[in-house]
């Protein structure tokens, strides 16, 4: 659907930036699983090269934005038939718990952007050593 | 017979809302993605294609992420195109990890027809970033000619 980025925000902290000029956005498909590990996200950008992408991390919110690539756009009247056009993706998600911003390892292949959020450190399961004594 | 009457309406409803929905992705004059929230719909319409005429030739651009290219197969008969492909699921998610699942996976097929014969043996295809171009030139009988006009007095 076609919205404004920070309308497209699934809950998502007041001070999440607004999209400054009107501008088409597409929400991008996502798949995120979950391990111990932490968080994997997938998107869907097709026709998005890595220039393109901005990912970002801030204050537990993660923004996927995707500047449109107008070079593939020909504005004519050539269109025998049209499903889709070229804008930009954008979205954000509140995230969970802490990840560790300094491990997060993003991949881009075939148009699918593959995102993977490691838990920090401290949020990670522990286990408790009793000591009797 | 109340009851009936509600089923009916209710089904009514339910096709009107398919239909809007089946069509609805250019009303507000921009084209937009249809809806990943409502099953089976965009099952149906993966991927989604754009068609231009370039005088000789036809462009098909295919909106194709997450697609092996391996598995892309594009097959032609005179004036229709096939493009099947398979697309596969994220790789070692077991279902309870899953925390949102909006982008399909598996076997797709689309057919189409063109509004001429094509020339099958010249079609060019790439795959790049998730975006499949084919380029699909006419066949000779159907490429637009410019007739001269003979000046008699």
């Amino acid at each position: 659907m076609v919205k404004n980025c920070a309308e497209s925000t699934v809950p998502v902290a007041a001070n999440a930036e607004r999209a400054s000029e009107r501008e088409f956005y597409f929400s991008p498909r996502v798949d995120i699983y979950e391990s111990e590990e932490g968080l994997t996200v997938l998107a869907d950008v097709p026709g998005v090269t890595p220039e393109d992408l901005s990912i970002k991390v801030e204050n537990g919110v993660l923004s996927l934005h995707a500047k449109a690539s107008h070079k593939n756009e020909v504005r004519d009247a050539s269109y025998l038939w049209r499903e889709f056009g070229h804008a930009s993706f954008c979205r954000q998600f509140q995230l969970p718990e802490e990840v560790d911003p300094e491990n997060i390892k993003a991949e881009l292949k075939n148009g699918v952007l593959t995102l993977f959020l490691p838990r920090a450190e401290s949020v990670k399961p522990r286990l408790i050593e009793v000591k009797v004594s | 017979m109340l009851f009936r009457e509600m089923m009916q309406e209710g089904e009514r409803l339910s096709r009107q809302m398919d239909q809007l929905f089946r069509s609805g992705y250019n009303f507000g004059g921009f084209p937009r993605f249809r809806s990943a929230s409502l099953p089976g719909l965009s099952v149906r319409t993966y991927p989604l294609i754009n068609i231009r005429d370039e005088g000789e030739a036809y462009k098909v651009e295919v909106l194709a992420p997450g697609v092996n290219p391996d598995s892309l197969n594009i097959t032609a008969n005179r004036d229709s195109l096939t493009i099947s492909g398979e697309r596969s699921a994220p790789e070692g998610a077991l279902p309870e990890q899953l925390n949102r699942a909006e982008r399909s996976a598996g076997k797709f097929s689309r057919s189409f027809s063109l509004p001429t014969v094509v020339d099958v043996n010249r079609i060019e295809a790439e795959y790049k970033n998730g975006l499949l171009q084919v380029h699909v030139p006419k066949a000779e009988e159907a490429r637009p000619r410019s007739i001269a006009v003979a000046i008699t007095n």
